[in-house]
């Protein structure tokens, strides 16, 4: 089955051409879609979605578009980044590492385990037919999406995405590789992109579709999970812990360094970058190990990466002020005499606040981290209540013995993910995103 | 050399009668006193490697953070209780609104006479060009009522100054008493008596939305005028700037080029205020509004990135070198875009808005909900 000629086909030909790298205002003056384009769109992914096409058919053009996708010069994937780079000001450096990292866990293996485990008799396409997931994609992560999407076509839904006005190409490119790998499974994703304020075509998402997949800011989101159809994925944050077990002390340099890659990838955007770090401090925190020596070696680390992945060459005046905020009211605490330690890269392109008193703090982005104390679990706790419910993920060091305990108060605080530094922007498949409601559904175990 | 007193001196002379082109050798002598007597402030130069010495234009004194007043002290040590200013001193908290910290900044000003002079003279100038005094209606608490606003104090004063004898304050720390406000202006429309209404953008908002309830408009006298200021602070629903001259128009009669949005900040004792056709006959009608200086304020635009100055014409945040702030630190550089235009030593401001004020951007969390995580430390 050849891929149906639909406005999906136009909206991603209108794209501007390969190589085009500062297309960014060509992409600006494209209509939105008509809310009809957007209904037939979504009929048409139905209907594709009803062909019967067995779970591992669906996982072997993933894994064919994937592995494309793995490869830094795959046509599609350069294109991609390059004009993602010119939009958003970062640097293809850091994009490909960032999108080699986010694509690292979608092995073939790993694939065909989501085939099993959601494509298989229990899952809800087997049980009630096609059915349409419309995705309202957010636009501070290239590929952020990525795991639902992929859960989604393998378990049978038919996808219809609006891409983020802040980023139009990733999707585009990635649903013309699925077509050229597989035109049937191809036929499933539909792709478009209009401003927040076209209601009535995303009122048409909405109407036309099975299930609302929302991503973005809190008042986006607040709006749309009132709507039991709708799986909103809001404003989330991340972390670390650095425990200080006396029996197995972490690799402190190396442990620096792999967080300092957590926070770099994604420009810290995402809602896997850590924001803030506590490091266990069983006394006085001026011993070696404790948050401020730490804090230093993040600074060390940050600045070093700053060099292989620079960072922006120009920020946003509003990013940048905020950014500017933050080294301010830390330069000015520490002027006034506050416990207050801060560690600055050139111009805005990294910042480290050690601050051992802090709760958890959300940082702007942009490689901006806060490196805090802790002493014992309850203080550990104490530190992380203000931001209960909003924690997407934490990694922790490898002292194992200290873990249990800590991942138990970060699952009661609503943690999904705990990985190892490094790790954080890479969760396996089966990750539980925003609390799993959405893996649930796809898997038949939530209606 | 020029004495601490001189130096006072010479910066009151200056808000009477101001002489463009010795702006820049008085900022450079206010620099230099406040770089030997405020000691946070001395250190920050010299952490930057700018001493009383190095520094020889304006634009290479460095600027403070609006955010340091909150954290450090900044005002000049005038040698103790005995120094007959330091026991005439002012002391003005902000908000507290934008810290995150529950912590509010302090602005301590050792000579309100140099305030009052700079708030009254640019006041004067463009919300009473007419120079009529007229009937005063603050609806914010005056500063009886709470001495440590400092637009409180600046209500004060406006009314002490350009008031006609009959004044009523419908405001106090609990909000505005909005029918007491509203029975005073119909009495005013009443007797044909023009009004200034002055208080903050939420406060007028709260009287536009009483008249909404009773569907009334009040028919004020020509002349009558509204002089608010906050912006979109305290607000649930913003009014737009525009707004507010729409609704002072069609709600009380204002006639909108006498609605004067006054933009100031604790930090700073100058303020500037909206050119409009009431104040500056020849300013072109646009929203937002520019926004006039005094002429001993200076105001510039930085990239936050760099610190230097961006282009003329170019949004940045906002710097200003006030030289009423003489007893504290004149360089301050706030937390607001804007475009800065200079013309012939009258810095003409476009407000753009509030920095980081941004939306929040996908899974970011907006920095404002954090509020609560900052405030339990």
């Amino acid at each position: 089955m050849s891929a149906p000629r639909s406005r999906t086909a136009s909206a991603a030909s209108a794209v501007p051409g390969r190589g085009d790298a500062t297309a960014g205002a060509a992409d600006a003056a494209l209509p939105p879609p008509d809310p009809r384009a957007v209904a037939e769109a979504a009929a048409r992914v139905r209907a594709a979605a009803s062909a019967p096409l067995a779970p591992h058919r669906v996982a072997d053009a993933l894994k064919a578009a994937l592995a494309l996708w793995r490869e830094r010069g795959f046509e599609r994937r350069r294109v991609a980044i390059a004009r993602i780079a010119a939009r958003a000001g970062f640097s293809v450096p850091l994009l490909n590492e960032s999108i080699d990292t986010l694509l690292s866990p979608f092995t073939d293996s790993a694939l065909d385990s989501l085939a099993a485990a959601i494509g298989g008799e229990g899952g809800r396409a087997r049980r009630q037919g096609a059915f349409v997931i419309g995705f309202v994609m957010a636009g501070n992560v290239a590929g952020a999406g990525m795991h639902e999407v992929v859960a989604a076509l393998i378990g049978s839904a038919g996808t219809v995405i609006k891409s983020a006005s802040a980023e139009r190409v990733w999707w585009v490119e990635f649903a013309g590789t699925l077509r050229d790998v597989d035109a049937e499974v191809g036929a499933r994703v539909a792709v478009f992109n209009w401003p927040r304020d076209a209601v009535e075509t995303t009122a048409s998402l909405r109407a036309n579709g099975d299930l609302l997949v929302a991503y973005g800011d809190d008042t986006t989101v607040a709006s749309e999970a009132r709507d039991r159809r709708v799986i909103a994925f809001g404003s989330r944050l991340s972390g670390a812990a650095i425990t200080g077990s006396a029996s197995a002390p972490p690799d402190l340099e190396v442990v620096a360094e792999a967080l300092a890659r957590d926070v770099t990838l994604f420009e810290q955007l995402g809602c896997l970058s850590p924001h803030h770090v506590f490091v266990q401090e069983p006394g006085d925190g001026s011993a070696a190990g404790g948050a401020r020596d730490f804090a230093a070696r993040l600074a060390a680390a940050l600045e070093r990466l700053a060099a292989r992945l620079p960072p922006p060459a120009d920020l946003p005046l509003n990013d940048a002020a905020s950014v500017r905020r933050v080294r301010e009211v830390a330069r000015w605490r520490r002027i006034g005499g506050e416990s207050v330690d801060f560690f600055e890269g050139r111009r805005l392109g990294w910042t480290v606040v050690c601050d051992p008193a802090a709760g958890f703090t959300a940082s702007p982005g942009f490689r901006t981290v806060f490196v805090s104390a802790f002493h014992d679990h309850a203080d550990f706790r104490a530190r992380l209540a203000p931001a209960a419910g909003r924690l997407e993920a934490f990694a922790l060091d490898d002292s194992v013995s200290e873990h249990a305990r800590l991942r138990e108060i970060l699952r009661e605080l609503g943690v999904t993910y705990v990985a190892a530094p490094g790790q954080m922007q890479a969760p396996p498949l089966t990750w539980r995103h925003g609390g799993g409601a959405f893996l649930d559904l796809l898997a038949g175990t939530l209606q | 050399m020029t004495t601490r007193d001189q130096i006072y001196e010479q910066v009151l002379s200056f808000i009477h009668n101001p002489e463009p082109a010795c702006f820049e050798p008085l900022a450079l002598l206010v620099f230099r006193h406040q770089f030997a007597t405020v000691d946070a402030y001395r250190r920050y130069c010299l952490s930057l490697g700018a001493t009383a010495e190095s520094v020889r234009s304006l634009d290479q004194i460095p600027a403070v953070s609006a955010l340091a007043f909150k954290y450090a002290d900044l005002y000049a040590d005038l040698g103790g209780a005995n120094d007959s200013r330091a026991s005439g001193a002012l002391t003005f908290l902000t908000s507290g609104t934008t810290a995150g910290r529950g912590r509010r900044g302090q602005h301590r000003v050792p000579h309100p006479e140099i305030y009052r002079a700079s708030a009254i003279a640019h006041l004067g100038a463009m919300v009473f060009p007419d120079q009529r005094r007229l009937t005063m209606l603050a609806i914010h608490p005056t500063a009886d009522r709470m001495p440590e606003s400092s637009l409180s104090r600046m209500i004060s004063w406006c009314i002490e100054e350009f008031g006609n004898g009959t004044s009523l304050c419908a405001a106090d720390r609990g909000g505005v008493a909005t029918h007491a406000a509203l029975d005073f202006l119909r009495d005013a429309g009443t007797r044909g008596e023009p009004v200034c209404i002055l208080g903050t953008t939420a406060a007028i908002a709260a009287l536009f939305r009483a008249l909404d309830e009773a569907n009334e408009s009040i028919r004020l006298a020509p002349a009558s005028r509204l002089m608010d200021t906050g912006g979109a602070k305290g607000q649930v629903v913003a009014l737009e700037a525009s707004q507010v001259a729409a609704l002072a128009e069609s709600r009380l009669s204002i006639d909108s080029d006498h609605v004067i949005n006054e933009y100031g900040m604790t930090e700073l004792c100058s303020q500037l205020y909206d050119a409009t056709h009431f104040n500056t006959p020849r300013i072109a009608r646009s929203w937002p509004r520019v926004k006039l200086a005094p002429p001993w304020l200076r105001a510039s635009t930085i990239d936050p990135v760099t610190d230097r100055p961006v282009s003329a014409g170019q949004p940045g945040l906002l710097r200003f070198f006030d030289l009423a702030n003489v007893g504290s630190v004149s360089a301050v550089t706030t937390e607001d875009i804007g475009i800065v235009e200079h013309d012939h030593g009258r810095d003409r401001v476009r407000v753009l808005g509030r920095a980081g004020a941004a939306e929040a951007r996908g899974c970011a969390l907006a920095l404002a909900e954090f509020a609560a995580a900052d405030g339990a430390r």
